[in-house]
């Protein structure tokens, strides 16, 4: 075997030889690395590209001290960022990776790297990295200068068109120089302003004196303006600290120079014509460009906006419209109004129309209220004009005032509410003491005396009374309360839960059941705890209250996606439902029609609803019971709308 | 010995309402009108229980708390109870935050206090 093994290893010896002379004859550079990060071998190209001898590459890592890598932008290569480093670490090859060396003899070389990791069979970890290398300097070199030949003509091309399609003169200038000043990575660039004065002035030739003196703009570029007669002016570039402007450079400044000639001989042409043009082709060219621009920002107003005739025929109608009513232009200009739709704002802006043929010019614009199906308020004004050919039209404007409306209304009643609200809560606290009073002796009075028969109905009474007073002085408190939610999050099926305990004495004195259905997966909501399941359980005490003996009380929730996104929850009974002219005032203070009610129950419901920024809403069911449903959102609209002072801190005691 | 009760209220109706119907059920009853008069009665009796409204005539308007301060550092083993009005959670926070055994809201049924009064005092109500 001895010699089996002898063979074996010559032929290893002789193949690794082999491949040790390819790999030194190669042009590529390449380097082994061991898995402890340190250079085990390099070849001969990897000296020659990075100037140093073999003995000052092998044995050191990738923080060789003798170079220095850079990014190219500059930034230092850090050595965990290395690609072998990284295909030591996580096994993976990096690629084409460019990297930038300052040699020790100060040669900046440009590399392009790859790494390879070593595996010996059946280990997963690399024992070696092979790198490799090429010298790509003078590719990149070209490659460099490819682009910014690339970025020159891409300025001149640009400049030129903007010359050509009429860009003023100004604005072209400082495009100009900004894109000057990119290319050339200038510290700033220059034209002399003279060019602009002399426009103006209607000539345009500056005078000698005008010439920038070199001792003005040292190491600068100074590049004429030239003009037919005279020149026009002149770009001055100022290079960076130790950068130069060399002939390439001034080609390009030149080609750009004769382009702002070019457009500054263009525009004193056009101002001397605009002296002898007509006064109806410049007012023509006015109404024109103003015509289009008008045009421009009639589509992007965000509300609806029409042009109509006064038979309702459509003139215009601006984007806002079209994607409102879902009709295209075509289909709406020289339409009848009716043609957008027979649902609000349409129907308003159709009957509003009559009213502006007879409108008085001195009296205001009609204006119209209309809300949608959608729940959204519309606010309509017609303006009546007349165009210059004396035709009579209107220019009809649908604003959705929806959050105006509700901001209102909740305004409204939050100033009701804090007038009333210490009025309220400051009779409240000085009626709790007498009636404390009268309580507490009642309450004597019945302890010694309660065993006679002739007294019980007495105190029964009063009792009674007493009781019915306490309830309404306790929420009458409530209703003042300031206006401080301790805000958490909220499960809906907790707090209905919540509610629905709170009502199940009262359900079971009175026969009724309450059913309590969610959909199951609503989302949390940012509220009050104990000031919502307060709402439910009011609105649960009025359902229960008002249902038959033997009914049910459905008590549901639901989630809401759409313009707002929250749950829904309704409380449903079976009772005889709202009267019609009542819906619009159950949420009035002490509006009651339930014997011994305070009246209260639902305007705290309201109140404290409005302070989630939520909405509640009395409704009658199609099988005559009645429905209040609760929305709340899952992200109140605004803070702070809160209603009246904090009372505590008035009246407190 | 029957447990020792002081009931401070500026209200007279109050006051004698309370001790008719605690005198029957085994306490002795004093009572007092003024924050002054009441700390004085503090400082020299043994009370098991001080019954306090929050607001009394001065013009601070949470003289029960001062009260009740007072009881805690001259009177430890006084269990106290306040009565309000005024249904404001600060104030019921503040009273609980100084020790006080319970806040309750007027008008306050007496079976009910009476019920809380033995199980503070450690009596059958």
């Amino acid at each position: 075997m001895p010699k089996t093994r002898e063979a074996a290893e010559s032929a290893l010896r002789e193949s690794e030889e082999r491949l040790r002379a390819v790999v030194a004859a190669l042009e590529e550079g390449i380097v082994l690395y061991e898995a402890d990060g340190s250079v085990s071998s390099c070849n001969a190209s990897a000296c020659r590209i990075l100037g140093l001898r073999e003995d000052q590459i092998v044995g050191r890592t990738s923080r060789n001290p003798s170079l220095r890598a850079v990014r190219e932008d500059g930034s230092p290569f850090e050595p965990e960022s290395h690609p072998a480093t990284i295909t030591l670490l996580t096994g993976l090859p990096c690629s084409r990776v460019t990297m930038g060396i300052e040699r020790a003899d100060g040669v900046l070389v440009w590399l392009s790297v790859n790494s390879r990791p070593l595996r010996r069979r059946g280990e997963p970890d690399p024992f070696a990295v092979a790198v490799s290398f090429v010298d790509v300097t003078r590719a990149r070199s070209s490659e460099r200068e490819m682009r910014w030949r690339a970025d020159q003509h891409s300025v001149i091309a640009d400049l030129a068109s903007h010359a050509l399609e009429g860009t003023p003169l100004q604005e072209l200038m400082e495009k100009a120089v900004r894109r000057v000043t990119d290319v050339l990575d200038l510290a700033r660039c220059g034209i002399t302003d003279r060019l602009q004065l002399h426009l103006r002035a209607g000539v345009g030739w500056p005078d000698k004196d005008d010439f920038p003196k070199g001792a003005d703009h040292p190491g600068a570029a100074v590049i004429v303006i030239p003009g037919r007669q005279r020149s026009w002016g002149f770009l001055i570039a100022h290079p960076r600290p130790g950068g130069r402007i060399g002939s390439e450079e001034t080609r390009f400044l030149d080609s750009v120079a004769t382009l702002l000639a070019m457009a500054a001989e263009r525009e004193r042409e056009q101002s001397s014509r605009r002296r002898t043009e007509s006064r109806q082709e410049r007012l023509q060219h006015a109404l024109r460009t103003s015509a289009q621009e008008w045009r421009l920002t009639f589509d992007a107003l965000t509300h609806p906006l029409l042009l109509v005739e006064l038979d309702g025929r459509i003139i215009r109608l601006n984007r806002a419209a079209r994607d409102l009513s879902g009709v295209d232009y075509d289909k709406a200009v020289f339409q009848h109004v009716s043609v957008l739709g027979k649902g609000q704002p349409w129907r308003a802006i159709r009957e509003l129309l009559p009213q502006v043929d007879s409108a008085d010019a001195e009296a205001d614009d009609p204006s119209i209220q209309a809300r949608d199906d959608q729940g959204r308020t519309w606010d309509i004004t017609m303006s009546p004009v007349t165009s210059p050919d004396n035709q009579k039209g209107v220019v009809v404007v649908a604003r959705d005032i929806t959050d105006l409306v509700r901001l209102q209304e909740s305004l409204r009643r939050s100033e009701t509410m804090s007038a009333m609200g210490a009025l309220v809560a400051g009779v409240a606290h000085e009626v709790r003491n007498p009636l404390f009073g009268i309580s507490a002796t009642l309450d004597a009075f019945e302890s010694r005396f309660g065993r006679r028969k002739d007294f019980r109905r007495y105190f029964d009474v009063l009792q009674v009374e007493v009781k019915r007073l306490s309830e309404l002085m306790h929420q009458l408190l409530d209703y003042g309360k300031p206006a401080r939610l301790d805000l958490a999050e909220v499960t809906p099926d907790e707090v209905m839960a919540m509610a629905a305990t709170a009502c199940e004495p009262l359900a079971s004195r009175c026969g009724v059941d309450v059913a309590v259905r969610s959909d199951g997966g609503l989302p949390q909501l940012h509220v009050d705890r104990g000031r919502i399941a307060q709402v439910f359980q009011n609105l649960l005490e009025n359902a229960i209250q008002h249902s038959p003996k033997g009914k049910t009380v459905l008590f549901r929730a639901e989630r809401v996606d759409g313009d707002r996104d929250g749950v829904r929850f309704a409380v449903e009974d079976a009772g005889p439902g709202f009267l019609p002219g009542d819906l619009h005032r159950v949420f009035e203070p002490f509006f009651t029609r339930r014997r011994g009610g305070t009246g209260l129950g639902l305007s705290i419901v309201q109140r404290i609803v409005d302070q989630h920024g939520g909405e509640v809403l009395a409704a009658n069911l199609a099988s005559g019971g009645a429905a209040m449903t609760v929305f709340l959102p899952l992200r109140p609209r605004r803070a702070g709308l809160t209603g009246p002072p904090a009372l505590a801190e008035m009246v407190r005691g | 010995m029957k447990p020792r009760l002081l009931v401070v209220d500026d209200e007279e109706s109050i006051l004698s309402a309370i001790r008719d119907y605690f005198e029957p059920r085994g306490y002795e009853v004093d009572c007092a009108r003024e924050l002054e008069e009441a700390e004085a009665l503090l400082s020299h009796i043994r009370y098991a229980l001080l019954i306090a409204d929050l607001r009394l005539t001065g013009v601070q308007g949470n003289e029960g708390l001062e009260l009740i301060r007072f009881a805690r550092e001259r009177s430890p083993w006084t269990r106290t109870i306040v009565l309000t009005g005024y249904g404001s959670s600060e104030i019921e926070m503040e009273a609980i935050g100084r020790g006080v055994d319970a806040f309750l809201q007027k008008p306050q049924p007496l079976a009910e206090l009476a019920a809380i009064a033995a199980n503070l005092t450690g009596r059958d109500a």
